[in-house]
């Protein structure tokens, strides 16, 4: 059962009330930090929801505003024949950001909180990192604390594309762990063996400059972090803010991305995900065949080994071409392409092919 | 009558043919504008007026040696198998023989011009059989003449990783009088296409000047235009939607819309009508009653499993059967035509 957080009642009471909780050696779900795009206002959330039919008829909500820009959030959903109910502070300090802190267990969270919000796309949307960029937030996580991290152990999520007869395709899944500090050898060893990598999250602890533990928290690959020991204060300046940061700056660098005509000429902003080695046929098979499944997809050419297909955003009106040839996956945004959009496609992309390197194309 | 599988191949093939075309259209755009210039100025869809001072609008028109020269490009998605058809094609490019005129230059004039004829490889082989026969008929030695080629371009197949694949272009016939192109289309590998080609510059153009066929104009229109008029805070829902609307949306992506005359815009709003009617009779769209330019759009319009290009090539070809299976059996017969009175429309609510 969650922990009540009728305790909080403003900002102060709600870090006092989890530095108190988390720095008390005790078995608890971990403090869960979900990160959210969004221009809306948290109490426009029960009209969003009557405005969905189906939404409406599954979860309900009810909001009480703590000031500050902090809103308490009691949130519903009837799965089934059964109720699940629980709580969480939605925190919307930061312009354009909303932050939702909860002590939940994992199973609210991934079945009613995180549902809850994808089905509100792309009024609300995710933040995405793949393993280059999560460690890029956890060095300067590092230097922001003038002490050191240390990564506890890596889930990551492996797959292995295998031919078969007839050209049916049955991928070997597996999710792995790894305890060792320096993963980058291993993740090398399974891409060389043929399986699609990709970090899931990982675990890291903060160490301050007298070696003292700061905290032991965790970063996931879709922008939630939860912290499991040590002081919230620390892991919301450090941590959180951090993770907002590099958010923004990432929202800033997908946005603007659509086709326009400068001066006559029109102009293209791709992106490209980049990759140390080029692909197998089987790796753009299986593209082909997940891009259809979770967006509208028209392929024009297949993947022999040169993949090349028109894809829609149906949820959020925008379209893309995507084009795989050697090592490299290009982007392209049509006329419509939102960051939240692009965002959600580069995730998508990287789930399938592994995690790569995200680079702009200079259009010569 | 051929079968509904044929169809779907044939329909397949037609959308990625053209929206190969589309990609071979944009790189030699591309190409043409990279530096050191080979040329002055280029322009796509641009006006010229011929000898017989009829419009002609070639897929790319591109000055050169200070505006003297032209060149003028024409992009063929498909040529017909029939050989009168194909015979009527190539007579067609007489209109762009003789010195055009009204180009961007001081005087709107050059000294001469080269046209080339860009085609896929495949369609390569009976063109040239009909080129070489209409060459030799009189009024159309011109075809035989310095000035004019036909290029193709294919997608080289790369096998297990070897290398990567290019788009080529070559030239199957005939020459041009600008040096360095024709320089660089006679190297043995063929003009090989920079690799950004297949990738994102495939998206700088949707079409071209050739009528697309119907499918690839419903696809485009599904992706990338029927999408854009989602209201995120209304949702998915059935959207009720102009044919001005559609092709206010859409001008951006026809090649150098911003300068098109009246006749142009008409013949690229019936393209869209064409496809809008298509997507109606395979009963992907609606038409809200009594309101001719007005279409009930769903959105997504249409979300599948698969590719949607299958889906809907699919639908298609059963279409066309059901069509074909209507019309009756034997020798056509001449039935006099009887004047009727168009069914009167009625609202659902007047039977009730």
């Amino acid at each position: 059962m969650q922990e009540l957080i009728l305790d909080i009642v403003d900002r102060t009471s709600m870090h006092a009330y989890y530095d108190k909780l988390y720095t008390t050696r005790k078995k608890r779900p971990p403090l869960s930090a979900l990160i959210f795009i969004t221009d809306l206002d948290v109490e426009d959330l029960p009209e969003i929801i009557s405005q969905r039919t189906k939404l409406a008829k599954s979860y309900s909500t009810n909001i009480e505003n703590l000031g500050d820009s902090l809103h308490r959030v009691s949130l519903q959903r009837i799965l089934g024949l059964r109720e699940i109910r629980g709580e969480f502070i939605v925190d919307g300090s930061f312009e354009g950001i909303w932050i939702v802190l909860t002590n939940a267990e994992s199973y609210f969270i991934t079945h009613v909180i995180e549902r809850f919000f994808k089905k509100l796309y792309p009024i609300i949307s995710r933040i995405y990192l793949n393993y280059s960029q999560i460690k890029s937030v956890l060095e300067t996580i590092r230097k922001s604390c003038h002490g050191t991290t240390t990564l506890t152990f890596f889930t990551i999520k492996r797959e292995k594309p295998e031919p078969k007869e007839e050209m049916v395709y049955r991928p070997r899944k597996g999710t792995q762990i790894l305890w060792d500090e320096n993963v980058d050898e291993d993740i090398k060893r399974l891409i060389s063996d043929g399986f699609v990598i990709n970090v899931d999250r990982l675990d890291f602890v903060l160490k301050g400059e007298n070696d003292t533990i700061l905290l032991k928290a965790q970063i996931a690959r879709t922008g939630l972090s939860k912290l499991k020991f040590g002081s919230f204060s620390t892991f919301y300046k450090n941590v959180i803010c951090e993770i907002i940061r590099y958010g923004l700056d990432r929202k800033s660098f997908y946005g603007e991305r659509e086709r326009n005509i400068e001066k006559g000429v029109i102009k293209l902003r791709p992106l490209q995900i980049t990759y140390a080695s080029a692909f197998h046929n089987e790796q753009l098979f299986l593209l082909a065949k997940k891009l259809s499944n979770s967006y509208s997809c028209s392929v024009i050419h297949g993947g022999n080994p040169y993949f090349a297909a028109d894809l829609c955003d149906c949820e959020d009106g925008s379209s893309f071409g995507v084009a795989a040839l050697g090592n490299s996956v290009t982007v392209t945004p049509f006329s419509r392409g939102t960051p939240s959009a692009v965002w959600k496609l580069l995730n998508r992309i990287q789930e399938i092919m592994g995690d790569g390197e995200i680079t702009d194309v200079r259009m010569r | 009558m051929l079968s509904l599988l044929t169809l779907q191949q044939n329909c397949r093939r037609a959308y990625r043919r053209y929206a190969d075309t589309v990609a071979v259209l944009s790189a030699i755009y591309h190409i043409l504008r990279q530096p050191p210039l080979i040329v002055d100025f280029i322009g796509i869809e641009t006006k010229l007026k011929n000898s017989q001072g009829d419009d002609v609008v070639p897929d790319l028109a591109a000055l050169y040696n200070s505006r003297s020269k032209g060149l003028l490009f024409e992009l063929k998605w498909s040529l017909p198998f029939n050989e009168e058809l194909l015979e009527k094609e190539v007579k067609e490019l007489k209109k762009y023989i003789g010195k055009c005129s009204q180009w961007r230059n001081s005087n709107g004039v050059v000294d001469y011009q080269d046209c080339i004829l860009v085609c896929h490889i495949e369609d390569a082989e009976r063109l040239l059989v009909t080129v070489k026969r209409v060459a030799e008929e009189k009024g159309y030695d011109f075809l035989k003449s310095e000035g004019f080629a036909v290029w193709t371009w294919t997608i080289s197949a790369a096998r297990g990783g070897e290398r990567r694949e290019h788009l080529i272009l070559s030239e199957v016939y005939g020459s041009i009088r600008n040096s360095t192109m024709e320089s660089m289309i006679k190297r043995p590998t063929g003009l090989v296409l920079p690799e950004e080609s297949l990738t994102y510059l495939r998206s700088t153009f949707s079409f071209t000047r050739e009528k697309p066929p119907v499918q690839y104009t419903a696809i485009t229109l599904v992706q990338h235009i029927l999408s854009q008029f989602l209201n995120p805070e209304r949702g998915k829902g059935v959207y009720k939607i102009t044919t001005d609307m559609i092709y206010e949306k859409s001008q951006m992506l026809f090649p150098s819309w911003f300068e098109y005359d009246i006749s142009t815009i008409q013949m690229k709003r019936r393209w869209l009508t064409l496809a809008l009617e298509f997507l109606f009779a395979l009963g992907l769209i609606g038409k809200p009653l009594g309101e001719q330019e007005s279409w009930l759009v769903p959105i997504p319009t249409l979300k599948t499993r698969g590719p949607i290009e299958e889906t809907l090539c699919k639908k298609f070809s059963k279409y066309q059967l059901k069509i074909k299976k209507r019309a009756p059996k034997g020798r056509m017969r001449v039935r006099p035509i009887r004047f009727k009175a168009p069914p009167e429309i009625k609202k659902i609510s007047d039977y009730f």
